[in-house]
């Protein structure tokens, strides 16, 4: 009786309900609402092409931000570079001449290099560096300048002279020298490189942070002496002035460490670097992960001189050439995570690095060994390729718990534009091991 | 609507054309609404879940095996989609749950004369969690045990709320049923009193002239 009263009941209901008398209720509100959701889902996949113009713009404002926290270190060098007098003389009468002076003033302590000097020759480097003609040897050193010179540092060269401490060839830490008649005047050529055998860093006379670029040509002697000169000691200041990253809810920094490939050419020539670095990431939208930070790179690798670029003139082409850079790569990248279960994440990734060249040299290997050439050479000037590296990475992500995690990521480098003074398309290949470190977890309770 | 209208515009749709997706959703909206109205609270709910019903539809046109009816997989949709839409408030559905139903005694609802609007409203009155229940068994036709697995719960909290759900409609068709004999009775009061009124005017007036 209960269960056909029930029945009675829900027949009621189906019967009513199943047949709407107002079919008429339709509204263009609801159609406009939903047409709006449908409009939203049409632009989604734009977003995608949008997001390499959002990350760029992402990108230039860090830029912006690091260009706004370097100035005073770019200046701070280059005024301690532009104070650094280089004096390069080769002789070969007047080291006998010398020599007495040398002797007497050497000293195991050598903060100043004195010089000794052959025949007037001057060699200018890249219009920084002096090279001296002084023939007064009492007074040891006379500046020419093509530049002009303090009258601080002519008088303090000139003081300096007095109780200069001399070193000879061996006491400069990697002079390079290849047994050559060549004449220092014979390599400075109106336009011709000049070539930087060693870059002997005036930490070797107490004043750390300065460069000095000393040339090196194929001589007989080596009673070659090169004499650095600093006015003052100047005050070593630890400038690296950090970036100063607005606190941003992060969600997680990573310290990174890789072993990588790189090559100039194929990877098949490739040689093994290390990259260490420091990376911030904040999740944005649902899966997409952006990140940023710095990492230091000792990229070491080899090229021919089809591939090397200069304006240099070799007489004899090196068969081969070593190359050692020193990067600081500031990548920005985004993820897309395309797995998330239990403890395991596993994400790809494009972004754009930018290099700061920090150290660039190369060494010259000739198929003969007593092929006459340059050696070495260390380029100067420290160069800044923005967004000049693509990055493609992979990344497996396994939490170990709410706050650390530890991935790997394989990833490759490849050149869009030209890098360091050779103009090589350096592609670098790795993988690195990071620690995770969820920021999100300091603000838990 | 002919069959090869319909497949045109589902043509349309799958083609994403807004115009086909407009006329297949005007075509369907007052079917579909009815679905939606009787698991939703109010209007305003149901038209909220009707858009993610086509939106689902518009999105997925290409999987609709036209060789089923049209009806029965849009209807399915958007059931499901109400069913979403319901476990999304779930927490209140369960708090729902605690509620006591009152026992109220049997009747006979053959005969009882409530027209859509009625049912609907008395349906659209009861808790989410009672609502869903009876929708799915007593219109829609689902066992205790689908119903269950449809909304994760137990069969037994599903005969719960489908008994409570009942208890409160007995008790919304006894109110009604008051309420419309209150109402009758003031018509009748009302209609006697004019009939009342015009009978007496007659009769004086025939009276008056057979007098």
């Amino acid at each position: 009786m209960k269960e056909n009263n029930d029945k009675e009941l829900d027949n009621l209901f189906k019967n009513g309900l199943e047949d709407p008398v107002d079919q008429s209720g339709y509204l263009e509100d609801d159609w406009d609402a939903l047409e709006k959701m449908l409009d939203k889902q049409k632009r989604r996949p734009g977003l995608i092409f949008w997001l390499p113009v959002l990350s760029s713009a992402a990108a230039i404002l860090i830029f912006f931000g690091w260009w706004f926290f370097t100035p005073a270190v770019v200046t701070h060098n280059q005024i301690k570079q532009q104070q650094t007098v280089a004096v390069i003389n080769v002789t070969k009468n007047r080291v006998a001449n010398n020599a007495d002076k040398i002797a007497e003033n050497k000293k195991p302590a050598n903060d100043n290099v004195a010089s000794l000097k052959k025949e007037n020759s001057s060699v200018s480097l890249h219009n920084k560096i002096l090279l001296n003609g002084n023939t007064d040897t009492k007074k040891e050193l006379a500046v020419n300048s093509s530049k002009p010179v303090s009258p601080r540092i002519i008088n303090g060269l000139s003081q300096t002279a007095n109780r200069s401490k001399l070193v000879n060839v061996q006491d400069i830490p990697k002079m390079n020298m290849n047994s050559s008649t060549e004449t220092l005047a014979n390599n400075s050529r109106p336009g011709a490189e000049t070539l930087v055998a060693t870059n002997y860093d005036v930490l070797a006379n107490g004043i750390p942070g300065s460069n000095q670029y000393v040339v090196s040509t194929p001589v007989e002697s080596k009673d070659i002496v090169s004499n650095s000169y600093k006015p003052a000691p100047v005050k070593t200041e630890n400038t690296v002035t950090k970036l100063g990253f607005v606190k941003r809810p992060q969600l997680a920094l990573t310290f990174l460490g890789a072993p990588e490939l790189n090559s100039a050419g194929s990877l098949g020539n490739a040689k093994s670097g290390t990259n260490v670095g420091l990376l911030f990431s904040a999740g944005i939208f649902n899966k997409l992960t952006v990140s940023t930070g710095a990492n230091y790179s000792v990229k070491p690798y080899n090229t021919d001189i089809a591939d090397y670029h200069t304006t240099y003139k070799f007489k004899t082409n090196p068969s081969d050439i070593e190359a050692d850079c020193r990067v600081l790569d500031m990548p920005i990248n985004l993820d897309y995570q395309i797995y998330n279960k239990h403890k395991n994440k596993f994400s790809i990734g494009t972004g754009l690095s930018s290099y700061i060249m920090l150290h660039e040299s190369y060494n010259y290997y000739y198929s003969d060994p007593t092929t006459k050439g340059p050696v070495a050479f260390t380029v100067p000037q420290s160069g800044k390729y923005f967004f000049g590296i693509m990055n493609l990475q992979a990344t497996y992500q396994r939490q170990i718990n709410s706050k650390v995690g530890l991935s790997i990521e394989p990833y490759m480098k490849l050149p869009l534009t030209s890098i360091g003074y050779s103009q090589a398309k350096l592609q670098t290949a790795g993988v690195a091991v990071g620690l995770n470190w969820n920021l999100n977890s300091l603000t838990k309770p | 609507m002919g069959e090869e209208e319909l497949h045109q515009l589902i043509k349309g749709c799958i083609k994403q054309d807004r115009k086909s997706q407009k006329l297949l959703y005007k075509a369907f909206y007052g079917f579909s609404m009815a679905i939606c109205l009787r698991y939703a609270g109010n209007r305003d709910e149901a038209a909220e879940v009707l858009n993610q019903g086509f939106f689902k539809v518009f999105k997925n046109i290409e999987r609709y095996d036209v060789d089923r009816p049209f009806k029965a997989w849009l209807g399915k949709i958007m059931m499901n989609v109400s069913i979403d839409y319901y476990r999304a408030n779930l927490k209140m559905a369960y708090t729902e749950d605690l509620e006591k139903a009152e026992h109220i005694g049997d009747g006979d609802y053959s005969d009882k004369n409530l027209n859509y609007n009625d049912l609907l409203a008395m349906v659209q009155r009861l808790p989410q969690a009672y609502r869903t229940v009876f929708n799915l068994f007593a219109i829609d036709g689902y066992s205790h045990d689908e119903i269950a697995e449809m909304l994760n719960i137990n069969a037994g909290t599903s005969k719960s709320n489908l008994f409570k759900a009942r208890q409160k409609l007995k008790q919304m068709i006894l109110d009604a049923d008051t309420k419309a004999n209150n109402y009758n009775r003031g018509i009748d009061y009302t209609s006697t009193v004019a009939i009342n009124a015009i009978g007496i005017k007659p009769m004086f007036f025939n009276n008056g002239i057979r007098e």
